[in-house]
């Protein structure tokens, strides 16, 4: 064939127009997978201009106005991150080491997370496709949901105590919501002659539950697990800062009495890295197996 | 056969249906007293302008919906909701996305109790007779339109024990060249397994070519207008002065009736 029109239009990764012959272009597989390296490449490029941009203002504020102390240079939270990683951390003020505090953080982090997984999913999809349901817990969601996960802790301690538990129920109860709604509205959503499909071909109750109901709805679940795992991640360190005495929001909390402004940015760096391969290793993976599977074609 | 032990005794009997629903500024009545039965393994189709009812009468049949008035038997026994004894395909193909096609095909079986390899054969055959057998561990969104049909019709086929089909305007959204193979699949698979169908259309040339018999409704409210044999052999050809003398004659019967055969189209 000669004269091949570039196949996704309007994209810049799209076969060169004019010249594009299958003499020119090859093997389809060597094609395909020059792209995608291209790609990958591409973005890790841009991806790095981002965050070096960021990094040169930083370094440009830090030096410009003088303020060490309070915003000290990017090289040198970098280098306490790697001390801290590698327990070299001379002036280490906050008890055991880093990896007992993000372990002990990751796994109140995790409880709270999957217990609202646990209740949040079959709850959003009752919510979604029982009207009685929906009538008579619906206004009680909506009143609760805009109570904010801060306002939880005192409460919890009061409640719990200070420890564990009382941090696990505030990151339960705010990465309930994100579940609760996203569910219920995915729920909602589901083509009814899918439904209709389920229950002429002999599904019903529970089955029809587990086997149509639940599936149809597992794109809009995965966008909510990303979420509420990102809003645990959040409260797992205010709730830290403020009922435990280990922890990566302990940690931080410390640093600023200790004013230490480079363990600080540390704690942070850390909390960003941990919560990006929690994401990474559960949603993404939930993610590859299930919706890009179904229906999204990858890349 | 297996329509053979109830030959006369109807499949569907259709006693005073009667169905109003909300619009959106009044009831609707979608059907008005229809009384209709249909014989083991007659292809039947129903055909009507839109608002004739067709759909909503198809619906009640297959369980979905509750008529306003009368009742609609299934040999004999008043329909009480949707049931593996009745096969059914959807104006769009609403396969199970998270499921493979031989999946979505044995999906039904399963329901049924079938055991799964007995399940699996059955689907494979099936996917064989509308030529997907190749395509049966693709996902629904890999495959075209035309496809994705093609794997409903086997979804619905794949019941054996179902004795009645429903098909609601399965083809109208596929453009007419694959909709005149997607019929061909169609009537080629009806005479390899003879069973009930009721095919609702808005399309005459496909009432002529699909049917043994076609039964026409006219709207507001839906009401029976006609029912003609069809006496043409098979396999049918769409471009024989027979076939195009009966179109012919659908199209007069629809005029006489007030309808518009172009609308219908």
């Amino acid at each position: 064939m000669s004269n091949i029109t570039a196949p996704t239009s309007a994209s810049q990764d799209a076969i060169p127009r004019g010249l594009a012959t299958s003499a020119v272009l090859g093997d389809y597989d060597a094609y395909m997978k020059a792209k995608r390296r291209r790609i990958l490449l591409r973005r890790a490029f841009r991806g790095t201009i981002g965050v070096l941009a960021v990094l040169l203002i930083w370094e440009a504020m830090s030096r410009y106005f003088g303020i060490q102390l309070i915003l000290p240079r990017p090289l040198v939270v970098i280098e306490n991150t790697v001390r801290t990683l590698l327990l070299a951390n001379n002036r280490w003020l906050y008890g055991p080491n880093i990896y007992v505090h993000l372990e002990h953080s990751f796994l109140r982090c995790m409880t709270g997370f999957l217990s609202a997984a646990v209740i949040g999913i079959p709850l959003g999809l009752l919510l979604g496709r029982s009207t009685a349901v929906r009538e008579f817990v619906m206004p009680l969601v909506k009143a609760v949901y805009p109570v904010p996960g801060i306002a939880w802790i005192p409460l919890s301690i009061l409640w719990f105590g200070l420890g564990d538990t009382a941090v696990v129920f505030v990151v339960f109860t705010t990465s309930l919501f994100p579940l609760i709604f996203t569910t219920e509205a995915g729920a909602r959503a589901i083509n009814p002659t899918v439904l209709n499909a389920g229950r002429c071909f002999g599904a019903r109750g529970l089955v029809m539950f587990f086997r149509v109901i639940f599936p149809a709805t597992v794109p809009h679940i995965v966008t909510g697990l990303r979420i509420s795992l990102g809003t645990a991640w959040r409260m797992i360190v205010a709730g830290e800062l403020l009922a435990s005495q280990d922890g990566i929001g302990y940690m931080l909390m410390e640093a600023r009495f200790q004013f230490r402004a480079a363990d600080l940015m540390t704690a942070m760096i850390l909390v960003s890295i941990v919560g990006y391969l929690t994401e990474k290793l559960i949603v993404d993976t939930i993610e590859k197996r299930t919706v890009e599977k179904w229906e999204v074609q990858a890349t | 056969m297996r329509g053979d032990a109830l030959l006369g005794t109807p499949v569907v009997q259709a006693v005073g249906v009667d169905h109003l629903y909300e619009g959106p500024t009044g009831w609707i009545h979608a059907l008005e007293k229809l009384d209709l039965a249909i014989s083991p393994n007659e292809f039947v189709c129903i055909l009507g302008p839109s608002g004739c009812g067709k759909s909503t009468f198809l619906k009640i049949v297959a369980g979905l919906m509750h008529p306003s008035g009368g009742k609609v038997l299934l040999n004999g026994k008043p329909v009480e909701g949707p049931g593996l004894d009745r096969g059914i395909v959807f104006q769009e193909p609403a396969l199970f996305a998270w499921l493979t096609v031989i999946k979505n095909v044995e999906f039904g079986l399963e329901m049924g109790g079938w055991k799964k390899a007995a399940a699996r054969e059955r689907a494979m055959h099936v996917l064989d007779i509308v030529g997907l057998a190749q395509y049966a561990n693709l996902y629904p969104y890999q495959l075209s339109g035309g496809m994705k049909h093609r794997v409903a019709v086997a979804r619905a086929w794949a019941l054996q024990d179902a004795a009645l089909l429903l098909m609601d305007e399965p083809f109208s959204a596929i453009d007419a060249i694959n909709r005149m193979t997607l019929q061909d699949y169609l009537v080629q698979t009806w005479l390899e397994e003879q069973r009930t169908v009721i095919y609702v259309t808005h399309d005459i040339e496909e009432a002529a070519y699909l049917a043994d018999r076609v039964v026409i409704l006219k709207p507001s409210p839906g009401r029976l207008a006609a029912d003609l044999k069809v006496d043409l052999p098979r396999p049918r050809d769409r471009n024989s002065p027979e076939f195009a003398a009966f179109k012919m004659r659908i199209t007069e019967e629809m005029r006489s009736h007030g309808l518009d055969p172009e609308e219908a189209h």
